[in-house]
């Protein structure tokens, strides 16, 4: 019976993918690639991996769906014929085609692997217990391999400052003239929002002995700040502001000292002092979180939200 | 037990069938609204309710619950917001626009 339901999975997840690619409406593309997202929480859902169907929802479908709603929007009102696609022809056809071989390819390679004499999953398994965290994802994530993890960081922090760097010698767009109300939208945000800041601590906390932690706490603060900006209960930042800039280099200034104490002063790079190696990885987690959150968050920075527009977002 | 189960989602699978089914045949957005939020909510609500019973521990039968109740708040709002705004832009359908139950329809 899963055989059936996976089959099933895997034919949704094949045709909402040709049709996201194939479409020739942005908005339909961008709804079909939040659905993609969804369809693919699913697949990893069944193939265990709760952590990453988490972050597949909250970064893939939610943070970038929204992200490129507002593309969508702003190239329409901005710069139209960017959204005109080209008509069909045999080179875009290769594309895909090359895609599929590619990973035919790799499927077919991934076939020829001798199964590894030690899988790594039992190995960390064994080892989770030198860790303070009781989660294996977790362990790998901010113990194992935390420089990976450090790099991750810089790289989101890097996106965002390349998003300032564009933006800057902008005509400053100014803030928008408070926009009507919406009342039914207003009370959901009423309930929303604080209920996403609860989820946002409880996933964070959770990440030491389960599925969640920094990523997918950040992208659900970021989907309430994306909520707020859009309803017009938010004003948008502006980049040059001081406590905005704190909040998204928080994380990694926070996670780079912590390599750099470790590394001085401790046995090695990020390796915690056994004593409160809990309060080391909750304490960086907790700094990630909102840090992740400001850095998805200020991709919408300078976006004025409109009334008309919080249809589209919500 | 689960008899009940099973005829609980499958019911409200019969009633996600029929909010699609209404999503892809009905004439107008207003209509195709009314399909969806009606049937998938109480499509969703069948499925929570068949498996809170099925579920292991009154935890987990809470947390179905507040997930249901969340994407209930969610589809609502946003069914209003696209009925105003397909309204304020004037898109067809059947009733006048200004009979005073066309917003509230969906």
């Amino acid at each position: 019976m899963t055989v059936v339901f996976d089959a099933v999975l895997v034919l949704l997840v094949l045709a909402v993918t040709l049709r996201m690619l194939t479409s020739r409406e942005p908005f339909e593309a961008v709804v079909l690639f939040v659905a993609f997202g969804l369809a693919m929480a699913l697949v990893w859902v069944r193939a265990g991996a709760v952590d990453v169907a988490l972050a597949e929802i909250a970064l893939g479908a939610g943070v970038t769906g929204a992200l490129l709603v507002n593309t969508v929007r702003r190239l329409r009102a901005k710069a139209p014929e960017w959204l005109e696609l080209p008509e069909p022809s045999v080179a875009r056809a290769a594309v895909p085609v090359a895609c599929g071989a590619l990973a035919a390819a790799a499927a077919f390679a991934a076939t020829r692997f001798a199964p590894a004499a030690e899988p790594l999953g039992p190995r960390i398994a064994a080892r989770v217990a030198e860790t303070p965290v009781s989660h294996p994802v977790t362990a790998v994530l901010l113990d194992f391999r935390a420089y990976d993890t450090l790099l991750e960081i810089a790289v989101l922090f890097g996106g965002l400052v390349s998003v300032w760097a564009v933006e800057r010698g902008r005509a400053a767009v100014p803030p928008p003239a408070t926009p009507a109300r919406e009342p039914v939208l207003a009370a959901l945000v009423g309930w929303i929002v604080p209920l996403a800041v609860i989820a946002a601590v409880y996933l964070t906390w959770m990440g030491s002995h389960g599925p969640g932690g920094a990523f997918q706490a950040g992208a659900l603060l970021a989907g309430a700040g994306v909520l707020l900006l859009a309803a017009g209960f938010a004003q948008p930042y502006r980049s040059d502001s001081a406590a905005m800039r704190l909040f998204a280099a928080a994380g990694l200034l926070t996670f780079a000292g912590a390599a750099l104490y470790t590394a001085v002063a401790g046995d090695a790079m990020l390796r915690y002092p056994a004593a409160a190696g809990y309060w080391w990885i909750l304490g960086i987690e907790a700094v990630l979180t909102v840090s992740i959150a400001a850095i998805l968050a200020e991709q919408f920075a300078d976006v004025p939200a409109g009334p008309s527009s919080a249809g589209e977002d919500a | 037990m689960d008899i009940l189960v099973a005829a609980l989602v499958a019911a409200g699978a019969f009633f996600f069938l029929a909010g699609t089914v209404g999503l892809l045949r009905f004439p107008d957005v207003f209509s195709r609204l009314h399909a969806l939020t009606k049937a998938d909510n109480l499509g969703l609500g069948l499925i929570v309710l068949g498996l809170a019973l099925h579920s292991v521990s009154w935890l987990v039968a809470l947390k179905l619950v507040i997930t249901w109740l969340l994407v209930l708040g969610a589809t609502a709002t946003t069914c209003h917001l696209i009925a105003r705004t397909g309204l304020e832009r004037g898109l067809p359908h059947d009733r006048p626009p200004h009979d005073p139950n066309a917003g509230a329809a969906p």
